[in-house]
């Protein structure tokens, strides 16, 4: 099930609320574990059992460190949380990249091995970081262990960031879990947050989306102009889709009492790669560094240490959001720019006036998303070619002309939007009045877009 | 309390709306979309774990959302707002003019088509003449009206030079080609693909040339004012406005008699019943059929057979008052031999009456050799 739909918005949606803030205090974690098994069962029935195999393994593995740790068994602990984690990774790497090794080793030694025929379980990319990043958090003694299985499955299973973020660790939420009450500051901050991502989900990531999907179908003759314009939808898709998602994730979590971290900021007003991954996808940013980045040894040691460290973080970052090559590419990609930005650029940044690193930043950030659209490099290397004019490839064309001149206002929109003027523009000039006329219009405008819905994609079917 | 009042508006909106969701009668069929709307999908012990059934299910809520077809033409209207001008199936031009998105051509089609053509001309050996009355597309005669930039008739140029090589075997027209700018008349329908009476008559006027009835001595009139034509049926939206149809109305006092297939004779040459239906552009002639045979009152021996898509319909009223006999033959429904129909000696003139793209594209050409 996905939050942009009729099914979600107008069934799912009004029964666990109703649900929800009738159950009496105890019962309303256990209120959340049902609708939220229900809306994971309602996509994936077979696949639950998995998350639930998820849920009991960091259950027992957590009580199982916190106690070997209180014995002052250290060596007990440890071995209970490489438990844990490799057999979280394991289930992680059979799912989503058995067939990624399949198919390489079958190339690289001429072989022919068939690949399985299984399907990615929605989320397993999300929770299973999650259900780890407890396990890993006892072990460290910077969380509480949890005794009732029912309310660390609440945490595992908690629909709104479920299937597509933001990372919650479980320290972020314990106390909530536990003990939360809801006020109607809450309750209103999570209605706009809903409302917001919601459209931008529907109203612009969905549109814009549709037309890469039609630049990138190959119908219409090459032309720079086209190739800029489509990976410039497409940037716009993947950042209004997500953070939109994101947003509708955060605002349901504040509707139950719950407040999950931010996931974005504004990242395309970014003046260079390094606050670009400041500002984007904040939760895996946190994530890599917390587990992987500070464990090897983060910034500290010598420079091939820093520079190996940075090169394992981008390349497991690139593919944990894909398993092909292109992803690996694009993590790899990024590290080089980041160790530039770092030993390099850095000294001599403050140099280049502030307009050009942020056109700068666009473009290289443009040139990543080409890398992470097509899963075929060759693919991805003629999408570049074509950008740059490599192929003789014309300027423009009638039909780019057209995408340019139909979409013109949608781009101004999103451009806009991408950046805080908007938030800016509401915090100065607090109005409840307008602010609910502008939530209800939002809101109904996005009904609209859902009820027609040919075209309504989930572009987290891989994560 | 101010705080309140967001919260009220949500939930009435989010509830209300799922109450009478649930509360209101579900329809069977969208006119509007022209389609059949997903039913209530039954659940037994058999599908309840099904995927199926919970994608009827979510279908379900969409296609019975209350007030459905206001917000799909609220949906549109929002895309016409942001400055959209296509939805993926029409384009939505200036003056309410829509035009339909075209699919890119088949090279390999047209050369088909023009050889059985050729190989149809080799066949009657030269004994009738035989002429082509080829439409073109809307958006080719009123250019003026498509949106800026849209790639419509990109490919029409490519299409005409490969019709245009059997011209020295076959007569081929273009009707409207002296009509550069636009007259008073509208000669297509704004929301339909076909042509409007005047249309038709101007490629009337183009066939028979100085043996044409004058206009003004038909007797045309308006037969409906609320036609939602073949574009509109793919632009969701309510908002768009309708054609008139005119008709020649009283083409039957110059018929004797209209057989369809051989086997059923028709009252009348039009089909009033069509026009409270959605495809009311099938008031002309009930649609189209493999065979039509015509025999008019218009005694002067003059037999002609015309190949013919839809768009013949509206043309061949202006016929009956120039040949005695007149035979319609849709080849898309035309099963049978039409070397037995033993044209050269059945009739005086074959013509192909087609609109440009279908002579081009329609697969069904080739049996003109069978």
């Amino acid at each position: 099930m996905v939050f942009s739909s009729i099914l979600f918005l107008f069934w799912f949606l009004p029964i666990t609320l109703l649900l929800y803030f009738l159950a009496p205090k105890k019962y309303k974690n256990i209120v959340l574990l049902i609708c939220s098994l229900f809306f994971y069962a309602w996509g994936e029935p077979k696949y639950i059992l998995i998350m639930i195999f998820s849920t009991v393994l960091d259950f027992t593995t957590g009580k199982m460190v916190a106690r070997a740790k209180q014995d002052g068994n250290i060596n007990q602990a440890k071995r209970w949380l490489w438990l844990s984690i490799s057999l979280n990774l394991g289930s992680l790497m059979f799912f989503k990249y058995s067939n990624f090794f399949i198919t390489n080793i079958n190339s690289l030694f001429s072989l022919n091995f068939k690949i399985l025929n299984i399907k990615l379980p929605i989320g397993i990319s999300f929770y299973t970081f999650q259900t780890m990043s407890y396990t890993i958090d006892i072990y460290r003694g910077e969380a509480k262990t949890q005794h009732n299985i029912f309310d660390f499955a609440t945490y595992v299973t908690l629909f709104p960031q479920l299937i597509a973020g933001p990372i919650v660790r479980y320290q972020d939420i314990q106390d909530e879990l536990n003990e939360r009450s809801i006020s109607l500051t809450q309750i209103n901050s999570g209605i706009n947050r809903f409302v917001i991502g919601l459209a931008k989900k529907v109203l612009l990531a969905n549109n814009i989306g549709l037309v890469w999907e039609q630049i990138s179908s190959g119908q219409y003759n090459s032309s720079v102009l086209l190739h800029w314009i489509g990976i410039l939808c497409f940037a716009f898709q993947i950042y209004f889709d997500f953070s939109g998602y994101s947003d509708m994730a955060i605002g349901l979590g504040s509707m139950f009492g719950f407040n999950f971290p931010e996931n974005f900021n504004y990242p395309y007003m970014s003046k260079s790669i390094t606050e670009f991954w400041r500002r984007w996808h904040m939760t895996l940013g946190i994530w890599f560094r917390e587990y992987v980045y500070i464990p090897l040894g983060g910034n500290r040691g010598s420079r091939f240490m820093q520079i190996r460290n940075i090169f394992v973080v981008w390349i497991l970052t690139g593919i944990w959001h894909g398993a092909s090559w292109n992803f690996a590419i694009w993590g790899l990609y990024f590290a080089v720019l980041l160790l530039i930005e770092k030993f390099i650029v850095q000294r001599f940044i403050h140099k280049i006036p502030k307009i050009m690193r942020h056109v700068g930043t666009l473009v290289l950030i443009l040139i990543s998303w080409v890398i992470f659209a097509f899963d075929s490099l060759d693919m991805g290397l003629h999408y570049l070619s074509n950008m740059f004019a490599l192929n003789g490839t014309p300027l423009y064309t009638q039909e780019a002309l057209y995408i340019l001149s139909t979409q013109f206002i949608m781009l101004i929109i999103l451009s806009i939007a991408s950046t805080n003027v908007f938030k800016k523009i509401s915090l100065k000039y607090k109005n409840p009045i307008v602010e609910n006329l502008v939530m209800l219009m939002l809101f109904m405008l996005s009904v609209a877009y859902l009820v027609d819905s040919t075209y309504n994609p989930f572009l987290y079917f891989r994560f | 309390m101010k705080n309140k009042n967001k919260i009220i508006l949500f939930s009435s909106v989010l509830f209300g709306l799922s109450i009478f969701n649930i509360a209101s009668k579900d329809r069977v069929f969208s006119n509007l979309e022209n389609r059949v709307l997903m039913q209530k999908p039954e659940i037994n012990s058999n599908n309840i774990l099904s995927s199926e059934l919970r994608d009827n299910f979510e279908t379900y809520t969409n296609d019975q959302f209350i007030f459905r077809d206001q917000w799909v033409s609220l949906k549109t209207l929002s895309d016409l707002a942001f400055g959209k001008k296509d939805n993926g199936r029409v384009y939505f031009g200036k003056d309410g003019f829509l035009f339909d998105v075209e699919a890119s051509l088949d090279e390999t089609q047209v050369d088909k088509n023009m050889a059985s053509i050729l190989s149809f001309n080799e066949g009657l050996e030269n004994k009738l003449p035989i002429t082509a009355i080829l439409v073109p597309n809307k958006s080719s005669i009123y250019p003026q009206f498509v949106p800026k930039f849209a790639p419509i008739d990109m490919e029409a140029s490519l299409m005409k030079e490969k019709i245009d090589r059997i011209n020295t075997f076959i007569n081929i027209r273009y009707p409207f080609e002296a009509y550069a700018s636009i007259e008073e008349s509208l000669l297509y329908y704004k929301t339909d693909h076909h042509w409007t009476a005047d249309g038709a008559y101007i490629a009337y006027k183009d066939l028979v040339q100085n043996k044409a009835v004058l206009y003004e001595d038909f007797n045309i009139d308006t037969v409906s004012t609320n036609f939602y034509g073949s574009n509109y049926r793919k632009a969701n939206s309510t908002y768009i406005k309708p054609d008139s149809i005119n008709s020649v109305i009283d083409v039957d006092d110059y018929i004797e008699s209209i057989l369809i297939d051989d086997t059923q004779e028709l009252n009348s040459y039009y089909a009033p019943a069509y026009l409270n239906k959605t495809d009311q552009y099938s008031y002309f002639l009930g649609g189209d059929y493999g065979k039509v045979d015509i025999t008019t009152t218009f005694k002067n021996g003059q037999r002609i057979i015309i190949f013919k898509d839809s768009f013949a319909n509206a043309f061949v009223p202006y016929l009956t008052r120039n040949f005695e006999k007149i035979t319609m033959i849709d080849l898309r429904y035309f099963n049978s031999s039409i070397k037995d129909l033993n044209l050269q000696n059945n009739y005086d003139q074959v013509l192909f009456l087609y609109n440009i793209q279908t002579f081009a594209q329609d697969k069904n050409l080739s049996k003109i050799n069978k």
